[in-house]
């Protein structure tokens, strides 16, 4: 291969790395990646370090070092893309396509199938109320749950869609859900507003960003767990904060 | 034995909405059901056989990323698509929650004891998946090395 194309390939790795890291991968994971494939295309030493809010890379290609970095500024967690862009890595491996190729076939696999608004807002409702269910709430309570976890899909859509970030997203939507929950039990659809805020909250909380800082800690990434970790109890300081104040809100009407 | 049914049956349900949020499609998604099961499962007869509640935390954390390890190697998937929304049950989201929520209403006591407990499930949880996580990583490398040698 020619400078240039090393160059455009080295490119097309980091863009799979911080696709990777985007929608969820651990940080060893994203690094065991991308050294895998410098190797398959025959560099001869390589430097990978990952963190949550960044990737650098260089490696060493017919002797001559590439180096490049890819800032993460946004996460938004895709078990799916994660487990094809896994498999494209595999066979990346083991094919060797040009670097060309290789960004062809991360455009596909970005524009894989996923769930469509409608769905992933029913996705929603049966995570919240399967949660109220699991806190020891009635199924009048799981039928609040979810209605309201439901609704809060679209409430959180057209936050991120105005340019609201994921904080900004938590504080509003755990506003919105605790001031939903309680009308309904005020109107005596649901029982306990307790247990139907926590399924809510469950639906909301971090778990994502804090089980992977749980296993960024166990595999030795420090850093990168204390920023996961860091994350997620901020979001849930927070989320906490909608909910308390909403709560004290609708508690001075009492509600 | 009775009174486990309907639990894990939530724990299940809500691991596949969970992994569900995330996109996660296929005869995956039955995978990550049973996965949530058994992580409840596991907790629920710990305590019953009078494992104190922080170490249930860890085991079934353990028995859950064990779970996912296998499962992941089985079908070829990142183990994170399995060990996020199998272990779910166990995140000690409400007791973070409580106890935000308290420190806002400024109820220190409920924020400091439901934050120590918080705490305490977060670092059973980390235990639990270090030890598994940690035994699979030896058994590889193991198996790598006798087939490098054969």
């Amino acid at each position: 291969m020619t400078q240039n194309e090393y160059e455009r390939l080295m490119t097309a790795i980091m863009d799979m790395g911080k696709t990777m890291l985007t929608c969820g991968a651990e940080i060893y994971r994203v690094e065991d990646t991308i050294t895998r494939l410098i190797k398959a295309y025959g560099g001869t030493s390589w430097q990978v370090n990952a963190v949550p809010s960044h990737i650098l890379a260089s490696a060493t290609f017919d002797g001559r070092e590439y180096s490049l970095m890819r800032r993460i500024d946004q996460s938004e967690t895709d078990l799916e893309l994660l487990h094809r862009v896994n498999d494209l890595s595999r066979r990346i491996c083991s094919e060797k396509p040009s670097p060309e190729r290789i960004q062809q076939m991360l455009e596909k696999a970005r524009n894989g199938k996923k769930y469509t608004d409608i769905q992933l807002s029913l996705i929603y409702a049966l995570t919240g109320g399967m949660f109220t269910m699991f806190f020891g709430g009635i199924w009048r309570d799981a039928l609040v749950s979810a209605f309201t976890s439901g609704s809060l899909y679209w409430v959180r859509r057209l936050i991120l869609k105005n340019g609201g970030n994921r904080v900004f997203v938590a504080l509003l939507c755990s506003a919105y859900a605790a001031l939903l929950t309680k009308l309904l039990v005020y109107a005596g659809i649901g029982m306990d507003a307790d247990k139907i805020i926590i399924g809510i909250v469950m639906v909301l909380i971090p778990g994502v960003e804090m089980l992977n800082g749980l296993r960024d800690f166990s595999v030795g990434d420090i850093q990168a767990g204390l920023m996961h970790l860091g994350e997620a109890l901020f979001l849930g300081v927070i989320i906490a904060a909608g909910a308390a104040g909403m709560l004290m809100l609708v508690g001075s009407f009492g509600v | 034995m009775k009174s486990f049914v309907l639990p894990v049956l939530w724990a299940a349900l809500s691991s596949l909405g969970f992994s569900m949020m995330f996109g996660l499609r296929s005869k995956k998604l039955l995978y990550v059901a049973i996965g949530g099961a058994i992580t409840w499962l596991s907790y629920l007869v710990s305590m019953k056989i009078g494992v104190n509640e922080v170490m249930a935390y860890a085991v079934a954390a353990g028995l859950g990323t064990v779970f996912s390890e296998i499962m992941a190697r089985a079908i070829k998937t990142p183990v994170t698509a399995f060990v996020i929304p199998v272990n779910i049950p166990l995140v000690p989201g409400a007791s973070l929650y409580y106890s935000l929520l308290a420190m806002w209403q400024k109820d220190f006591d409920t924020f400091l004891d439901k934050g120590k407990y918080t705490a305490a499930v977060a670092c059973a949880m980390a235990l639990g998946i270090l030890v598994s996580t940690m035994l699979f990583r030896l058994i590889k490398t193991g198996l790598d090395k006798r087939r490098a040698r054969a």
